[in-house]
């Protein structure tokens, strides 16, 4: 399956990572952040966009550029580049809102088949992690590069 | 030689450095969800790789 999607750039240490998102609405600044959690190699993963007139970086904002797909697939491309540097890192992701960890569950959903082969996924249930299962609502995620 | 967009369909992609980004690299942009993250590890701890899918 071949995912199309944007071109990544990333900081020196590859935590940060940065591509143009091109639609109807012109081009956009996205950034997605790796951050470290409090404890070892726990990351929280972010996507959110640059304003082009503060420059400043928000989550909540709904571009609606036509290409969540193509996002997605991007996003997916920078997971699979952070954990070749970071492989041992737990990933934990979730919406700024209801709606968006919707999404972010259609997302996972649709690249299922390609990416369960390469990693461990979770979904939270009441604070609980359980195997993620298809179609299930989940307040959050959490992924692994699978052990070769 | 293999051609950047040949490389671009392999799963690890070909991330080019760009120094703008370095700014961030010790900012966290959205502390929120890092917050939300932290109080989710401490509750429910890190996912049992043993646990099986149904």
């Amino acid at each position: 399956m071949k995912l199309d999607r944007y071109e990544l750039k990333s900081d020196d240490q590859l935590t940060t990572f940065g591509f143009l998102s091109e639609g109807p609405k012109g081009k956009i600044e996205k950034v997605i952040q790796f951050s470290l959690v409090n404890q070892h190699d726990l990351y929280n993963l972010s996507l959110g966009d640059k304003n082009s007139l503060t420059g400043d970086i928000d989550d909540m904002i709904v571009t609606d550029n036509g290409d969540s797909e193509k996002v997605l697939a991007t996003v997916v491309a920078a997971i699979y580049a952070f954990c070749d540097k970071f492989p041992e890192a737990w990933i934990y992701a979730t919406g700024s809102t209801t709606a968006r960890t919707r999404l972010y569950r259609i997302g996972i959903n649709k690249y299922y088949d390609v990416v369960e082969n390469d990693f461990e996924i979770f979904g939270q249930t009441q604070n609980e992690w359980e195997r993620y299962q298809k179609g299930k609502d989940y307040e959050a995620f959490v992924i692994q590069r699978k052990k070769s | 030689m293999k051609s950047i967009l040949e490389l671009n369909d392999k799963k690890i992609p070909v991330v080019r450095t760009d120094k703008s980004l370095n700014k961030y690299s010790n900012v966290v942009l959205f502390p929120e969800k890092v917050e939300k993250a932290k109080k989710a590890f401490e509750k429910a701890g890190l996912p049992d790789l043993k646990k099986k899918g149904r």
